[in-house]
């Protein structure tokens, strides 16, 4: 039996069918949908392609490296340690040292004990000072925008600089020292020369084989360069040679010294790549 | 973005092989058992150490081409590191920034102020608490707004507030840029991982979001009260975690299926997901 409703119902989808096929869209076919997927390739193909990440440029708060600034920053480190005991060892020096006859030989070395003891401070303050013995904290201090050989370059630097304005206020202490005594044997520029000459020679040995061969040859060659210094100072003792052959030799070491010194400086710029060094 | 590309490099006892991935800005955590090879990845990263073999390229650019470059955008945070102790926290930072090129004495103050270490700018670091001498290692690190920031157990020596801060800090940090934290303690960065980086025995084993790493699981997570003589029946392997209650115990374990009527099954966390990826590697040996 129908419901009266259900009549109602029907009557109505028989009036509605004919308005409603034309309304209705047909369903599209598999060529269609094909067509429609060729026509997008194109843009399937601009998704596909890997966005390129952003070019890495150098940190805008970070201002460009240089030797002035990096010395600035390692200034602020603490070298209290090295200061005492370059002070104890030149004060221990200045007071040895008899103000009447300075330059007298040391063990047949002639040039007194000064100039045999101002190598050895530089040796053991570049080893101790060069890096520190924390790993963490030597990974962080690798971790610069300065190539990484500049940081180790510009400590031992401050080191060398450090012995050599030390033994400078001990020179002048001694000079002082020989004006009271009246002596008239301490002669400021030949002594400078003779101490200063191995220093820089040493030291620049030392730097120059680091920035090459590593840590250890580093310490080798200049404990080499000490021992040969000491054998030439004997044979100019044996030799007798004049204050002026002297002076020459010990010119040729500070000159040689400082050539190493400075070229040094420009293998520790280059040394970008190599970073092992920095490391190991 | 970081590109690894066949990376070698031996550590030890073990080699450290990626054959190719790639991380993403945000939180990447990576995880790993013991000696996995985390701090070893975290060090080829940060080019502490060089490769063996293969590459890793930073936005495009390789590292053994444009290392001051690079650096100038890195900060790392070592897992252990003994700061200068004789130096003030002032100048310490102050030496920290400058050996960085950063000359802004801004950019400290504004840290300094951020981690709360302004009371402490004229002691001794080593006079300061663990806690606060690891705020200061992390500070480190930012002080050049690093691109990619490294931490290795940044949480070590932390209490409570402070991990909490670190974490909260570090998640604001990561947006845009891309922050890698090695870590034990993997829940409490439950919510601030975007990324989750898996290495067991020097391998690559997972690099993703932390949600699909918990999907792979093929194990459940149950936890449930249960009496002392019935928690000493549980085998070890399955335990994740136990707590004595009054008389009883409070465990954690993973199973297939409900171990027992007290137990219910719990949603896993990272730390549960790592137990079971675990398990799962030493149950196919």
């Amino acid at each position: 039996m129908d419901h009266p409703f259900d009549n109602e119902l029907r009557r109505l989808e028989d009036e509605l069918r004919g308005p409603l096929r034309r309304a209705a869209l047909p369903s599209p076919t598999p060529d269609e949908t094909a067509q429609l997927i060729a026509s997008l390739q194109g843009e399937f193909n601009q998704l596909r392609i890997e966005p390129e990440s952003p070019k890495l440029d150098f940190n805008p708060q970070v201002d460009p490296p240089s030797l002035k600034q990096i010395l600035r920053s390692q200034i602020r480190l603490n070298q209290r340690s090295i200061l005492l005991t370059a002070g104890a060892v030149f004060c221990m020096l200045v007071m040895l040292i008899d103000p009447e006859y300075p330059l007298d030989q040391f063990a047949g070395l002639p040039g007194g004990i000064f100039p045999l003891i101002t190598p050895l401070l530089l040796i053991v303050s570049m080893l101790f000072s060069s890096r520190t013995w924390d790993k963490g904290m030597r990974a962080v201090e690798t971790l610069t925008p300065y190539p990484p050989a500049l940081v180790l370059y510009t400590r031992l630097l401050l080191v060398t600089g450090i012995v050599v304005g030390m033994a400078l206020l001990s020179t002048l202490a001694l000079g002082l020292r020989s004006i009271q005594a009246e002596s008239s044997r301490f002669l400021f520029g030949p002594f400078i020369l003779e101490w200063m000459g191995i220093l820089l020679v040493t030291g620049g040995a030392a730097m120059y084989m680091l920035f090459r061969k590593g840590m250890v040859y580093s310490l080798i060659s200049a404990v080499l360069v000490y021992g040969m210094w000491i054998v030439i100072q004997g044979q100019i003792v044996d030799h007798g040679v004049s204050m002026s052959g002297k002076m020459l030799t010990d010119m040729s070491l500070l000159v040689i010294g400082l050539i190493l010194l400075i070229s040094s400086y420009g293998r520790s710029l280059k040394l970008n790549g190599a970073w092992r060094l920095a490391n190991d | 973005m970081i590109r690894l590309e066949g990376l070698e490099r031996q550590a030890g006892t073990y080699r450290l092989e990626i054959e190719k991935a790639e991380i993403q800005s945000g939180l990447n955590l990576i995880v790993g058992a013991n000696g996995a090879g985390k701090t070893t990845l975290i060090e080829l990263l940060t080019t502490l150490q060089a490769p063996d073999a293969g590459e890793i390229l930073y936005s495009g650019r390789r590292a053994g081409d444009h290392l001051p470059l690079i650096r100038s955008q890195i900060g790392y945070v070592p897992a252990d590191i003994e700061l200068y102790g004789d130096m003030k926290v002032g100048k310490l930072l102050t030496y920290m920034a400058e050996l960085k090129g950063v000359f802004n004495p801004e950019a400290i103050d504004g840290l300094m102020a951020d981690f709360r270490l302004e009371p402490f700018r004229k002691s001794k670091v080593k006079n300061l608490s663990q806690g606060v001498q690891r705020r200061i290692a992390v500070v480190q690190a930012l002080l050049a707004s690093p691109s990619f920031l490294f931490l290795d157990e940044p949480l070590n020596g932390m209490d409570a507030e402070e991990r909490k801060f670190l974490i909260t800090y570090l998640t604001k940090y990561a947006r845009g840029r891309m922050v890698i934290v090695a870590a034990h303690e993997l829940n409490e960065w439950e919510e601030a991982a975007d990324t989750v980086i898996w290495i067991h025995r020097g391998r690559l084993r997972y690099i993703g979001s932390p949600t699909q790493w918990k999907l792979n699981v093929a194990s459940s997570v149950w936890e449930g009260e249960i009496d002392l003589e019935d928690f000493e029946q549980i085998p070890q392997e399955l335990l994740i975690h136990f707590q004595m209650t009054e008389h009883r115990m409070r465990v954690r374990l993973m199973g297939k299926k409900q171990p027992g009527p007290e137990f219910m099954e719990k949603a896993p966390t990272l730390e549960d997901t790592f137990f079971l990826h675990m398990n799962a590697l030493a149950r196919r040996g």
